[in-house]
């Protein structure tokens, strides 16, 4: 399956915006002036070499990092100044480069969990109520039930693999039935034949769901059969937007991302 | 004018020992709690030597020179080496567990009676001399000799000599430097030995001008800890001008507000805490580890690891099935009636202790074993409880139970002002923001007579149909126990349990997935206020009087030691820890040999030290040695390989680069 090929829910309106962008560690200009905007059901990849800012572009998203200047809008709701907790609580959802879980709970709570966090106070957890019939708690058990993962409730982190840990920590973001899914290098580490399935995974969940996500991806193979639009990123700096195909033939893309003799 | 002398006597020493915290933080990333202790061991050997073994000033002195170093090896040797990468949750009890064995080791190994100052380091210490304009003690003159030369030599070591070079290189980036082929490892070894030297230099030259005591010792190194905070922990400098600032303003109140008055004898002990809880809030000051410093933008995501090595490794008791509540709360019952009727009075008013402090300390269990912060001022806020319960029985006549409601509360109202006002910080800044709290109830607050009068605070007394006071506070402190143990359990099991989990664990991941993580913690621990505050009326209602010195800072760090020690992940744990707590030093009081009562003190604080380096809890560890023992192999649990990913640490997989 390829972007190309696959039948993505992608409408107009917009769930995504940065506009202008910079953020400063002391002397350190980490993004300048980067805009950007994403449209329901889009995948956008976010691409660049080591300490171009995509993180830290993801973080500013997530409100882990205060942008020094720009404007953010998720959802078409200002979130400048709108605490983490609160943007999850507009749609947003995210994994995390080091994928991070809670070293005490089996799969099974990481799940109940997820589910639970969206509406702690109530009777019954609004996020129990599936689509097609089904609770969540059925869908994100049997997604990560699926092969390979082969997940069951009961078990513990200890014994999960690398690709394990991974699909947990992308079903829990997916328990909130998000708007916009930011994932930081979801497939490293992973062998190819689990990339290959977590990107399925992926592109099901997003086709179904649609989802807004950006994608942050070293290897470029994935992201190019993944994302439908390529976002790079080199010192801050946006230096290209466009259509992935066209994208990575772009000479300064190439020049920055691969240090200009990739053929 | 007139009192500034004095106040640069004492300000100079609070240099000299926030200069070591500083040089401690720097080099290691340890916030040593524990240089007040250190200041107390040394300056209680020197009296030892001198007044009770008679040794001659000189070789007292060289020896003392010579303990400060040894105890600062000893420590690092014994603790700090082993966890020297862990987090700084862990690396602070281990310094609280170091402020409560160390004294009482020391107490324990040379007993002396009534000990209430030492002699200087100068013969015929309190002459007066004329210098000046000014008079001072020969006492006096060689503690401001004594800090100027220590923490001047300190100042050019770090400035002027390659060895000060490499410090100034790890204190930039650690990481850095350990690649450039300095050995931080033998740095550490050699920065504990400094400031133990320093530390114990420090304990000789205040040992004429304090009262030896421990606990004032202990209030010294929150001076101590807020002029290193001025300081950044990084400018010796800036340290040394706020530690003679303090003083000064110190001897400045001292002098010119009315003798007796409250300024004198509650402001000006709680000024650290104003300048401490000031610098925090007004700096929001979030302590990174050490290997943190210079990691650039994702040092803020990875702060959600702060906290979890003793909070979130701890391994938990089983969570009791139904059939077990019902074969634990008989065994409760039993066990109540039991102490109620079968042992005599000494015994049963023991138990009744016991159990108040078991409730007193399930506040450690909500705060701290499940909503991850850690809570120095416990005892501040159980005296709020017993204070406000025993004047409102007492003095109100609103009869026990309506007192302890309101007292209740307002230990609850205490803890989210507290909560909201700590929850800004990083759980280390909490944790001293806590400690500032104690310190402002005992020095300041506690000294209020409107508040506690010099008796104490009455109770009434209290008795349930024809059972004796004992048995009355036993059964109520029984129910009570009981009644909350089933509530913690419940919400441990129940999703608000999950998500305190969660927070505990990792609480970038908690907020990123939607939770509120400041509103859950504050949530949190007001309701372990208010348990910590119910507990103290218990205590009150048992005793029959409270005073100040019955929850003091020190005091306050014992129960934690105790609490963390035996397991603060589990209401047994509560109950086991405040059973000891009572106990212990019953049965040791029974043992005629002085000297004894400081053992239970020693152990405490030794299993506090050791829980940093197997953060599980004695309970937890008797636990899984019983389930190893009972345990049958199971098949492994996952289908998917178990390649790759976590073995030792599964939260925390993956990689790349940090600069993305």
């Amino acid at each position: 399956m390829t972007s190309a090929t696959a039948a993505v829910s992608q409408s107009t309106e917009e769930t995504l915006r940065l506009d202008g962008i910079t953020v400063r560690f002391g002397g350190l200009t980490a993004l300048s002036d980067v805009s950007l905007a994403a449209a329901a059901g889009e995948f956008v990849g976010l691409i660049g070499p080591n300490g171009s800012g995509k993180t830290t572009m993801l973080n500013v998203i997530t409100g882990l990092v205060r942008a020094s200047s720009g404007t953010l809008s998720i959802c078409s709701a200002p979130c400048g100044r709108v605490s983490v907790h609160r943007r999850a609580r507009l749609g947003l959802a995210r994994t995390f480069q080091r994928a991070m879980l809670f070293p005490e709970m089996t799969v099974g709570e990481h799940l109940a969990l997820a589910r639970d966090i969206p509406n702690l106070w109530g009777r019954r957890p609004s996020a129990a109520a599936g689509r097609g019939g089904h609770t969540a708690d059925d869908e994100l058990t049997a997604f990560v039930a699926a092969e390979p993962w082969g997940l069951r409730p009961g078990d513990r982190l200890s014994g999960l693999s690398l690709g394990g840990l991974r699909i947990v920590e992308l079903a829990m973001a997916l328990a909130s039935q998000p708007k916009v899914l930011l994932l930081d290098e979801p497939l490293s580490g992973l062998d190819q034949a689990e990339r290959i399935s977590f990107g399925d995974a992926l592109l099901d969940v997003q086709r179904r769901l649609g989802v807004t996500v950006i994608l942050i991806e070293h290897d470029v193979e994935s992201v190019l059969r993944l994302a439908q639009r390529l976002v790079v990123l080199d010192f801050g700096v946006k230096i290209a937007d466009g259509p992935a195909a066209e994208i990575i033939k772009d000479p300064r893309v190439r020049d920055a991302y691969f240090g200009g003799d990739e053929q | 004018m007139l009192y500034i002398y004095p106040g640069i006597v004492i300000g100079a020493l609070y240099a000299l020992l926030g200069g070591s915290i500083t040089l401690t933080y720097s080099l290691t990333g340890v916030i040593n709690l524990a240089v007040g202790a250190t200041a107390y061991a040394t300056a209680y050997l020197f009296y030892h030597l001198v007044t009770v073994s008679k040794w001659a000033l000189a070789p007292a002195v060289v020896l003392c020179l010579l303990a400060g170093p040894i105890f600062g090896f000893v420590i690092w040797a014994g603790v700090f080496r082993h966890i020297e990468n862990r987090d700084l949750i862990v690396q602070l009890t281990a310094t609280i567990g170091i402020a409560v064995a160390l004294p009482a080791l020391m107490e324990f190994a040379l007993p002396t009676e009534n000990v209430y100052q030492s002699p200087g380091i100068v013969p015929n210490g309190f002459a007066v001399l004329r210098i000046g304009s000014f008079n001072t003690t020969r006492d006096q003159l060689a503690a401001v000799i004594g800090a100027v030369v220590l923490l001047g030599g300190l100042i050019l070591a770090v400035e002027k000599t390659r060895l000060g070079l490499s410090i100034r290189a790890v204190v930039d980036r650690p990481r850095l430097a350990a690649g450039a082929g300095i050995n931080t490892t033998r740095l550490s070894a050699f920065s504990w030995i400094l400031t133990g030297f320093l530390t114990g230099a420090a304990g000789i030259l205040l040992s004429p001008l304090l009262q030896l005591d421990p606990g004032i010792y202990t209030s010294l190194s929150v001076a101590a800890l807020s002029v290193a905070l001025a300081g950044r922990f990084r400018s010796l400098a800036i340290t040394t001008l706020a530690g003679l600032a303090l003083g000064v303003l110190s001897s400045e109140i001292t002098g010119y507000a009315p003798q007796g008055s409250v300024i004198a004898n509650g402001l000006v002990p709680a000024l650290p805490f104003f300048l401490l809880a000031g610098l925090l809030l007004v700096g929001r000051t979030s302590l990174k580890s050490r290997q943190d410093a210079g990691s650039g933008q994702t040092a803020r995501a990875d702060s959600g690891s702060l906290g979890q090595a003793v909070l979130s490794r701890l391994p938990a008791l089983s969570v009791l099935r139904p059939g077990r509540y019902v074969i634990a709360l008989l065994a409760g019952g039993v066990f109540t009636l039991v102490a109620m009727y079968s042992f005599n009075a000494y015994w049963t008013a023991t138990l009744a202790a016991g159990i108040a402090f078991a409730v007193t300390f399930l506040s450690f269990t909500i705060s701290t074993g499940y909503g991850g912060v850690l809570c120095l001022g416990q005892a501040g806020i159980a005296a709020f409880g017993a204070i406000v319960a025993g004047r409102l029985a007492t003095e109100a006549g609103l009869g026990l139970p309506l007192s302890m409601v309101i007292a209740v509360l307002c230990a609850a109202f205490c803890g989210v002002v507290l909560g909201a006002v700590g929850t800004r910080l990083d759980q280390v800044g909490f944790a001293l923001v806590t400690l500032a709290f104690a310190l402002f109830c005992e020095t300041f607050a506690f000294n209020l007579q409107a508040l506690i009068p010099l008796q104490g605070v009455n109770y009434p007394n209290f008795q349930i149909g024809g059972l004796n006071t004992s048995q009355s506070d036993i059964l109520l402190g029984a129910i009570l126990f009981a009644v909350l143990a089933i509530l913690v359990s419940w919400f441990r099991r129940s999703r608000f349990g999950r998500v305190s989990s969660a927070i505990r664990g990792n609480p970038v991941e908690a907020e990123s997935l939607g939770v509120h993580v400041r509103a859950f913690r504050v949530g949190v621990f007001a309701l372990g206020s208010a348990v910590a505050g119910l507990g103290g009326a218990l205590i009150g209602i048992e005793q029959g009087n409270v005073s100040t010195s019955d929850f003091a800072l020190l005091t306050g760090l014992v129960w934690l030691a105790v609490v963390v020690t035996i397991g603060v992940r589990s209401f047994g744990g509560a109950l086991v820890a405040g059973l000891l707590f009572a106990i212990a030093p019953a049965a040791f009081e029974l043992v005629t040999i002085s000297g004894f009562g400081n053992l239970p003190t020693v152990l405490f604080g030794l299993g506090a030290i050791g829980i940093a380096r197997d953060p599980r809890g004695f309970l937890a560890q008797m636990s899984g040695n019983l389930q190893k023992l009972i345990a049958r192999p199971e098949p492994a649990t996952s289908i998917g390989p178990a390649s790759g990913a976590a073995t030792s640490d599964p939260v925390t997989v993956g990689g790349g680069s940090s600069r993305d």
